[in-house]
């Protein structure tokens, strides 16, 4: 340990620490712009300067590492003097309009012009007029004049994404931010740099001229958007959620969050959300409903699925009511590779070699994404690119040829690998042989919760429905028409009673006999169990609009006669026609958010290889069912498409694609 | 005393083809050192020579050498050629006229450090500059003095011309490495100094053409011969630019230690027909002014900085008494708001303000409290407050400016334009 | 195509690392076409290996690079101190009164070209020019024609200028 003296305390602080930080640990506060925690220093914007014995100049404290005996003072004439000068020299362009300004109450440029600024400014000359609230989609608004420069969002994308979708721009006092060379921001982790900026230069869309930061109640809870889980602070007025913010937890989100996480909160306010329990096409009380839904309970063999979108109470509490309960209704079939150890996130931040099993972080956990980009050795297996940002090896293989591929690997090279699995196809052998930790990157945010609380049965419920051998099938959260890989309409339609709980009316409530409207994300409260198995408490923040899963589970016996003896689960043909999530094709309530319609692209993308000759922008119809644009991706097999998954639903394993002439 | 050790030939003959530089004894250093000096004799040579950079901080090249790790990353030599203070014009003359002498010193100098691969970083400006400099490395790599095996030794160098393009501030030579390495030209922030973490984050050592230009002649002749010439702690010749009000300007080789008033006087051929000094920026617009009273200091690092300003690069602006010290401040001022980097927020909002306050005083249109804003504003910007020196240089010359002629900027804060405002341009 | 893949490849072999090819690129793709396309920024950003928005970004930072065309004649007069203290300034603005200006030719200010002792200098095109005065200018931006002077490099320069090398 280094002890050195800061304006007269002792601190004692682990060697190499930044004096910005030993501060921090004794309670004094060093005002800064450019530095920031978890990017690289900059000594950019010159705010920490502080006096350093037997030093002749100030030193900023934002780039000197602590060494033994130092002697700091931060709050001398000569510290307060060039505080002073740089608070007068950010001010001289900055407009006055903090009346109308987002970051107004919790910027730092007004809180240190309060603390440590000069009374008045001596600058006479004109100011630098910039443009101001400039679009910059989908969910940023830039403003030049505001901005300092402390160019932290520039470090971010390029120390952390290593995107650069925002870059410095000019030179000198003509310098700006922005995306250069594009309109609009072109990523997927934008609303971070609204908390990275210290003013109010970048600002969020959804959040604009929403309210004011002293208007909001502040409560921790958590994204359920993918299966990480990433630590949010929900800030709430007069009882809307007006935005999510990070709430860094290291073991999870490192301090991020992706923008579905943190920008689809729009869905609360959706016109569409179903706030009246239905019988039969009928609005019903909740009494009535409840009544039918137990007398179904007891009318025949019944079976559940869904509950990877539930809490973990609630999940146990519809195993308990339905009995024959299954979580799986996409591709995923195995929540975990029995036998080898679990990887967390953390593991992945220090592997050495990360092996993608046609697995893609970026979209279906884009948090995780972050923590590989930067490594030198990522192998990526699979018929689809697994790896957008970054560099991996890449080892192609035909969609039926990836247990064959990962045998070919060898990693007992590495000292720390990692895999990364989504649980789709038979691949548990293969990947166990592979010797390495797994983390499973899940399909649906509480995949891990329902397993563990067992929502998993041998056996095939759907194959079950189209035997007859159901009497009544209850979809919590879920809507296998658009998840599952094959066509199941047939089968839902053989079930005397369907019950489905949801928010928003879906191709299955359509066919329901009963719809419970249920509480959405932030209308309730209960446990998420994320990818690495850590359990953490997501909070109610606003009313709900209906009654919880857990609540409506509550209100009912269990079931009479769950279903049994069920058919085999047959493995999901592996056609050459790809579904691959995508974070933005509508998951989840995304597609009920209209603040998300900006980071929706117009046409959902169809990705080839080059070999099939179309041409990147061509507009094609699959199937003769669904516009679609062309991406060339050289990194896919020459035999595969891919399509976003539940863009298409009920999409068949082969395909047609057919050339059209944009209208 | 005017000694051309590195500007020997220049104007006689053309040093640019190898032949004739090799006729005049040209690569011999590059012959010695390969076949009977070990890499750390060159560098103890230099050393002994007590070489110190040309470019303008006058820090010893041998102990700026010695601070490199030995940890078995590559090293790599950086060649700072982005001459740009106004007033240098000295480096342009090296690498137009002798480029050969610099890829010599280049050879030597990265046996010297261990380094396999070297950039010779020239200003964008530098159109012939650049082509003369690849043509010598061209020719200089069909004679075999560079490539793999040099000379039948174990030795290999590869050598690139890179071209900056447009920017003062990739002079600081961490802000050359960002260029080097394809970004914007912005500073470092130190340490990692770059004999540590410079070029890729490997071992680098950047030295000026003109340091570079002097090893030759060091290895040739040993560093005590060097050490002899001139000034004990700055020895050695140096090529002084001059220019602005005297008869004959021109780059000047002398030696360290020559009385800057035989420089101006006899050299420069003194100032213009009937006008008399005013003062002198011996470093360009970065430095401060001298005044006739210190024409007898001695052209060397050490006594320039005792006289107040310094030696920097040798780029010396003469300026009669027809010169408005405002205007100068004005010029020299946006320049520096010109090539600000943008990094850091004092050089960057300060350079601008400065300017916009003595466009103000310049143009008839200044306030009496403009002087005191000036005073306070050089405080703000200068004293190394900022991240680079530039800030730094920015108010230089406006700091000793406002010192010496106050009663100018005075007038001017009073709404008077400059008696010598229309002269200062019709000159 | 603006780069040639065969000189790209060869260059790339002369560093280390492919980034450093950023700045080389830029100058070629200039020479090429005369001004940095967006055509050419994405072929760099593929050769160098980094995103096409910091290429732009970098373009941004040099003065030197052109993102459009500039006219045939093309004057840059240095108005740092040396040539400003022998009336660059007033050469400039007489330039600039000249009929054609902006359009035929433009004249453009430029910081010190490191040429003090040829004040006023200049860069015509790619050739360093001094001592301009306003006669020898005009004569340059009107036809190109080669101003008299004592330098050696001016008068190469105005060699090369003649010889049509207004890439």
């Amino acid at each position: 340990m280094i002890t050195l003296t800061i304006d007269g305390r002792e601190a004692s602080v682990e060697p190499g620490t930044l004096l910005v930080e030993a501060a921090k640990q004794v309670g004094i506060e060093i005002p800064v712009y450019c530095y920031h925690p978890k990017l690289d220093p900059a000594g950019a914007c010159r705010m920490c300067l502080v006096e350093i014995e037997k030093m002749p100049k100030l030193q900023t404290a934002c780039t000197t590492r602590v060494a033994e005996g130092m002697v700091v003072h931060t709050t001398t004439p000569k510290v307060k003097e060039a505080q002073h000068g740089v608070l007068e020299l950010l001010l001289i362009n900055h407009p006055l309009d903090c009346p109308i300004c987002d970051k107004g109450g919790e910027c730092d440029l007004q809180d240190f012009t309060l603390r440590y600024g000069p009374p008045s400014s001596r600058f006479l000359d004109g100011k630098i007029h910039r443009k101001k609230a400039l679009d910059c989609p989908p969910f940023l608004v830039i403003d030049e004049e505001r901005c300092i420069l402390c160019q932290r969002c520039v470090r971010y994308e390029d120390e952390i994404l290593h995107e650069r979708n925002i870059v410095l721009i000019e030179r000198g006092s003509h310098m700006t931010i922005g995306t250069e060379g594009r309109d609009d921001y072109g990523g997927y982790y934008s609303g971070n740099n609204t908390e990275l900026c210290p003013v109010g230069a970048l600002t969020s869309r959804p959040y604009r001229f929403k309210s004011r930061p002293w208007d909001l109640q502040h409560t921790p809870s958590i994204c359920t958007q993918c299966a990480l889980h990433c630590n949010v602070r929900a800030d709430v007025r007069h009882g809307d959620l007006m935005r999510l913010m990070i709430r860094d937890n290291p073991a999870v989100d490192g301090g991020w969050l992706c923008d579905r996480g943190r920008y689809a909160i729009g869905d609360q306010h959706s016109v569409e959300r179903i706030i009246s329990p239905r019988v039969r096409g009928a609005d019903v009380s909740w009494d009535v409903a409840l009544a039918e839904v137990q007398k179904a309970l007891e009318a025949g063999p019944v079976a559940g699925l869904g509950g990877g979108r539930l809490t973990n109470e609630a999940a146990a509490a519809f195993r308990q009511i339905c009995g024959t309960v299954d979580w799986r209704v996409g591709r995923q079939v195995h929540a975990s590779v029995p036998g080898v150890p679990e990887a967390a996130p953390s593991d992945l931040s220090a592997a050495d070699v990360v092996v993608l099993v046609d697995t893609c972080p970026m979209e279906e956990a884009p948090i995780l994404d972050l923590r590989i980009r930067h490594h030198k050795r990522v192998i990526d297996v699979g018929p689809v690119p697994g790896m957008r940002v970054g560099h991996a090896e890449r080892i192609v293989c035909a969609p039926d040829g990836v247990a064959e591929a990962l045998r070919g690997l060898d990693l007992s090279g590495a000292k720390h690998p990692v895999v990364l699995w989504n649980g789709r196809g038979e691949l548990v052998e293969a990947i166990r042989a592979l010797g390495a930790p797994v983390l499973m990157v899940h399909e649906v945010a509480n995949a891990r919760g329902a397993h563990d609380a067992g929502l998993e049965v041998d056996g095939d419920i759907l194959a079950a429905c189209a035997d007859g051998k159901i009497h009544t099938l209850w979809l919590a959260g879920a809507n296998p028409l658009r998840s599952y890989p094959a066509d199941v309409r047939a089968a839902l339609a053989k079930v005397p009673v369907l019950i489905v709980s949801d928010l928003y009316p879906t191709e299955v409530t359509e066919l329901a006999t009963i719809v419970l409207p249920v509480a959405g994300p932030f209308e309730r409260s209960g446990t998420f169990t994320n990818l690495a198995g850590l359990s953490q408490r997501a909070t109610a923040v606003v009313a709900p609009k209906g009654l919880s899963d857990e609540q409506i589970f509550k209100r009912l016996t269990p079931a009479a006669q769950p279903a049994r003896d069920l058919p085999a689960r047959k493995p999901f043909a592996a056609g050459t026609v790809l579904t691959r999530p995508h974070l933005w094709s509508g998951g989840g309530n995304t597609r009920f958010d209209r603040t998300l319609e900006a980071a929706r692209t117009a046409l959902p993308v169809v990705r080839v290889h080059p070999s099939r000759g179309l041409a990147a922008g061509t507009r094609v119809m699959i199937n003769d069912q669904l516009e679609a644009v062309v991406a060339v991706d050289p990194g896919l097999h020459p035999d595969v498409v891919v399509v976003p998954e539940r863009a298409l639903p009920g999409l068949g394993a082969d395909l047609t694609l057919r050339a059209v002439v944009p209208a | 005393m005017i000694m051309r050790l590195l500007t020997d030939g220049i104007g006689e003959v053309d040093l640019r083809d190898i032949g004739v530089y090799r006729s005049r004894g040209g690569y011999q250093a590059v012959e010695k050192a390969l076949r009977r000096m070990t890499p750390q004799e060159v560098a103890a040579e230099v050393n002994t020579a007590n070489l110190r950079g040309r470019g303008g901080a006058g820090f010893p090249a041998g102990r700026k050498w010695s601070f490199l790790p030995n940890d078995g990353r590559p090293r790599y030599l950086c060649v700072n050629g982005d001459e740009s203070e106004p007033g240098s014009f000295n480096n342009r003359m090296l690498v137009e006229d002798n480029p050969h002498l610099l890829v010599e010193g280049v050879i030597c100098s990265s046996y010297a450090i261990g380094a396999n691969f070297a950039v010779i970083y020239l200003r964008g400006e530098f159109y012939e500059g650049a082509a003369i400099m690849n043509r010598a490395v061209a020719q200089a790599t069909e004679a075999g003095y560079l490539g793999e095996h040099i000379l039948g030794s174990d030795y290999s160098l590869h050598i690139v011309v890179h071209r900056g393009a447009g920017a003062y501030i990739c002079g600081e030579e961490s802000a050359l490495l960002e260029s080097i390495e394809g970004k914007r030209g912005h500073p470092r922030v130190k340490p990692p100094f770059p004999a540590v973490a410079g070029l890729y984050a490997s071992p680098t050592v950047v030295n000026n053409v003109e340091t570079l230009c002097c090893v030759p002649s060091i290895v040739n002749n040993g560093g005590a011969w060097f050490a002899g010439i001139g000034s004990p702690k700055s020895p050695g010749t140096k090529i002084c630019s001059i220019s602005g009000h005297v008869r004959r300007p021109g780059n000047y080789e002398l030696v360290m230690g020559t009385p800057l008033r035989e420089l101006v006087e006899e050299h420069a051929g003194g100032i213009r027909d009937g006008h008399r000094l005013k003062m002198i920026l011996p470093a360009g617009a970065s430095s401060a002014a001298m005044t006739p009273d210190q024409l007898d200091t001695p052209l060397d690092f050490d006594a320039m900085a005792a006289a107040g300003s310094m030696l920097g690069s040798a780029g010396l602006i003469v300026c009669d008494e027809t010169t408005c010290a405002v205007k100068v401040a004005l010029i020299g001022e946006s320049f520096y708001a010109h090539e600000s980097c943008g990094k850091c927020t004092p050089c960057r909002e300060g350079t601008k303000w400065v300017e916009k306050v003595l466009a103000r005083l310049e143009g008839g249109q200044g306030q009496p409290e403009d002087v005191d804003l000036l005073k306070s504003l050089v405080g703000e910007i200068g004293g190394g407050k900022c991240l680079c020196p530039l800030g730094d240089f920015a108010v230089t010359y406006l700091g000793s400016a406002l010192r010496l002629f106050e009663d100018e900027f005075i007038a001017h804060a009073h709404g008077h334009t400059c008696s010598h405002a229309a002269e200062v341009l019709s000159a | 195509m603006v780069l040639d893949p065969a000189e790209t490849k060869e260059m790339a072999a002369r560093y280390p690392e492919r980034r450093s090819l950023v700045l080389p690129l830029l100058w070629r793709a200039q020479e090429r076409i005369g001004y940095v396309s967006d055509e050419a920024i994405d072929e760099i950003a593929a050769a160098a290996d980094v995103p096409a928005s910091e290429v732009s970004s970098v373009v941004t930072f040099y003065t030197m690079f052109r993102r459009s065309k500039p006219p045939a004649h093309r004057l840059q007069v240095c108005t740092s101190l040396s040539c400003a203290m022998a009336g660059a300034d007033d050469l400039v603005a007489g330039l600039r009164a000249m009929p054609g200006c902006g359009e035929r030719f433009s004249v453009e200010t430029v910081e010190c070209l490191a040429a003090c002792d040829r004040a006023i200098a200049g860069l015509y095109n790619e050739g360093l020019v001094g001592p301009l005065d306003l006669a020898g200018s005009t004569k340059l931006v009107r036809d190109g024609a080669g101003v008299a002077g004592p330098a050696k490099a001016a008068s190469d320069a105005a060699a090369r200028a003649e010889g049509g090398d207004g890439r």
